[in-house]
């Protein structure tokens, strides 16, 4: 039987051949859409999602004036204005356009890099202001490109510079408070993950955006009160002139919390001029960062230990010869006929006899020798309680701890320990020193310095709250009466040139400075300094001030740190509307 | 906002729906054909499409709506800075002190104390 094959019309051939490319259609989709789909999806992703930073502002810095907080440190956004010398069309324009609304911050001669045809991108004009840039803009330059910059902007100028550092070209905090408070300054940046269209427009579709808002700096209030600051500044430059000494420093702080009023040394420098700045140490704030021999303004810490330990009063007497021995070294007097015979510690105080402070060291051992029993005591009140030869803690970068030897290394014998009872033999900085003495004035506690006295949130001033440190330095009776001490020996030696009516102290420093070829004190360069405190109730002081010139020759605590400290008193007077008692 | 019936009637219809029961149910003389059902239902996904798109697009109108505001409140942002600068510069102590009304300040010849 002939086998007869059924012929497919083709309508059928044709629904086969369909089917067939259907089924290939199904595959190839199958293997793009199931096989491949992360592949894919992450090449859609590459293309239309993009990821944008959202950056944190960097919070600005506010200081005091009075008791409301002003901008110190602000943000600016300015603009680099740069071309396309490709693309330039009409380069006379440009060049006439820059000149007329930027002209003071153009590159000098910027035309001739408008010529540079094998170049795409050449900087015009810098630090162009928001408004100039507009102006620009609208003048529709063919070429002209600009690119947004945030800088920082100080209103005050110079004002606490040394104090504040500055944000380097990475946007980083360098030196002083912009280092220190760098993390929270910058606050955190955000990031913003979205489906763009073709001019990179967000749009909302999809479902994998992601939006993690940026959170802006803190804006901290700084203690810094521009009155005082700009004050004590004008001080310090009329000191310069004065003595001709090569810096001149000084700190003033509020001794019932701890808050540093002023900070400044001379000479300084203007953080919107950074490229100007010839010198890097200038960058340096010598009060926190240059630990040196205060010399005599230590003889209060010692009267202070001596009062609160109970082996002196002002009343008590000792035998003044000019000199007295330690161990196998005679200590002298700055002048060794000076007071000679039986005196009182107030003497020794008014005088500056180091011969007094040696006897109070020795009184704090066996009444004859600085034993290790004295030694451990001094270490005790200097380092552990005043906290002398280490950092503070205060919020500026860069802050160094000092020395003190402690009685248990091989330096730390008796003849160091006699040293440092009135101000050698140890280096400190001058808000170790200062913080110490709002300790010794203000009834006994002690208090971390710092230059934060709070935060803004929005536009609400948050003041932060002083807490005096863990232990008591000294006792309130023992601090009464070194504050009368220091009192009796701000008026002994120099004359008067406080205002009648208020209760000021202070002790004189004259310290010789180590010659570092030599390891030996050299007779032709002395630092001066001047440690006091102020007011109108003699159990309140209203302020510590704390001033030093060196450098160039020598200088004398009364002679030439004084009358910064005098100057800085006077005009505090009027400036916290202090009444005169009495 | 509500009505209230005030005049009862009754539906001659309602009333005797009995009457309709059983009645011839008369077909449609038009009659759909399988390409007619296909371009049906390929015009209503064409429509459904329609409006899918045009939520889409009404949901980027509102995208670049909300990039223009945005835009807006980054410039006026600005310039509310630019201004805070201008006006700490004003009201620095330098600009302060060298004002006609400090140059114009004298130094007083007696203080007296207002006590409480």
């Amino acid at each position: 039987m002939k086998q007869r094959f059924r012929v497919k019309s083709r309508t059928e051939l044709l629904a086969m051949a369909i089917i067939a490319l259907m089924a290939i259609f199904v595959v190839r989709l199958f293997y793009i859409q199931v096989i491949r789909h992360d592949y894919y999806v992450a090449q859609a992703d590459s293309e239309q999602m993009k990821k944008f930073t959202l950056h944190a502002k960097r919070g600005e810095i506010y200081a005091l004036d009075g008791d409301s907080p002003t901008k110190l440190v602000m943000n600016e956004t300015v603009y680099t204005v740069w071309a396309d010398p490709q693309t330039i069309q009409d380069r006379q324009a440009v060049v006439d356009a820059i000149n007329r609304v930027a002209g003071g911050d153009t590159r000098a001669n910027f035309g001739q890099y408008l010529d540079k045809k094998d170049t795409r991108y050449q900087v015009l004009a810098t630090k162009v202001s928001r408004k100039q840039a507009e102006l620009l803009k609208k003048a529709n330059l063919a070429g002209v490109g600009f690119d947004a910059v945030t800088q920082r902007v100080y209103p005050e100028g110079s004002l606490a510079s040394q104090v504040l550092g500055f944000v380097d070209a990475e946007g980083s905090g360098k030196y002083g408070f912009e280092q220190a408070y760098d993390g929270r300054l910058k606050g955190r940046d955000g990031l913003l993950k979205t489906v763009t269209d073709v001019r990179s427009v967000p749009l909302t579709v999809g479902d994998k955006n992601i939006n993690i808002p940026a959170v802006d700096g803190q804006s901290p209030v700084l203690s810094i009160d521009r009155n005082v600051q700009a004050k004590t500044e004008k001080a310090l430059a009329d000191a310069v002139t004065r003595t001709g000494a090569k810096r001149v420093s000084a700190i003033v702080m509020d001794p019932s919390t701890g808050q540093v009023m002023a900070m400044a040394n001379m000479p300084t420098y203007d953080p919107s001029k950074l490229s100007e700045v010839q010198d890097v140490a200038l960058f340096n704030n010598a009060t926190i960062n240059h630990p040196y021999e205060i010399g005599s303004v230590a003889k209060t810490f010692t009267i202070a230990a001596g009062l609160d330990k109970g082996v002196m009063k002002p009343d008590s007497t000792y035998v003044n010869e000019g000199s007295i021995r330690v161990d196998d070294r005679i200590i002298n007097n700055a002048s060794k006929t000076t007071k000679l015979g039986t005196i009182t510690m107030q003497d020794a105080l008014d005088w500056s006899l180091n011969t007094g402070m040696v006897t109070i060291a020795q009184r704090l051992g066996n009444g004859s020798e600085i034993t290790y029993g004295a030694r451990q005591t001094i270490y005790q009140y200097f380092h552990d309680r005043m906290l002398l030869g280490q950092k503070t803690g205060i919020e500026l970068a860069g802050e160094s701890g000092g020395i003190i030897i402690s009685p248990d290394d091989a330096q730390g014998n008796a003849v160091r320990y006699s040293n440092m009872s009135f101000g050698q033999g140890m280096d400190l900085t001058m808000v170790q020193a200062a913080a110490a003495f709002c300790a010794v004035v203000n009834g006994g506690a002690y208090y971390t310095p710092t230059v934060v006295a709070g935060n803004m949130n929005g536009t609400t001033f948050q003041k932060a709250t002083a807490t005096p440190h863990a232990q008591r330095v000294i006792s309130a009776e023992a601090s009464a009466q070194a504050r009368e001490m220091i009192h009796h020996a701000h008026y002994a030696t120099y004359k008067p040139a406080d205002r009648p009516g208020y209760y000021i102290g202070g002790k004189t420093g004259t310290s010789q400075t180590i010659d570092p070829k030599t390891g030996e004190y050299r007779n032709d360069e002395t630092i001066a300094t001047y440690l006091g405190f102020g007011g109108s109730d003699p159990s309140l002081p209203r302020y510590v001030i704390m001033t030093s010139v060196y450098g160039n020759g020598n200088y004398g605590g009364g002679a030439d740190a004084k009358p910064i400290f005098n100057d800085i008193s006077n005009w505090l007077i009027d400036y916290l509307k202090l009444q005169p008692k009495g | 906002m509500s009505y209230t019936r005030t005049v009862q009637f009754n539906s001659r219809r309602q009333g005797n729906w009995g009457r309709n029961q059983n009645t011839v149910a008369f077909a449609s003389a038009v009659k759909l054909g399988p390409i007619t059902h296909t371009v049906l239902i390929a015009l209503m996904i064409t429509v459904l499409g329609l409006i899918y798109l045009t939520q889409a697009t009404r949901t980027s109108s509102y995208d670049y709506a909300a990039s223009e505001v945005d835009s807006q409140i980054s410039q006026l942002s600005d310039q509310k800075k630019d201004l805070e600068v201008d006006n700490a510069r004003l009201t620095a102590l330098k600009e302060v002190q060298n004002s006609n009304v400090a140059k114009n300040m004298t130094t007083p010849t007696e203080t007296n104390y207002a006590n409480e």
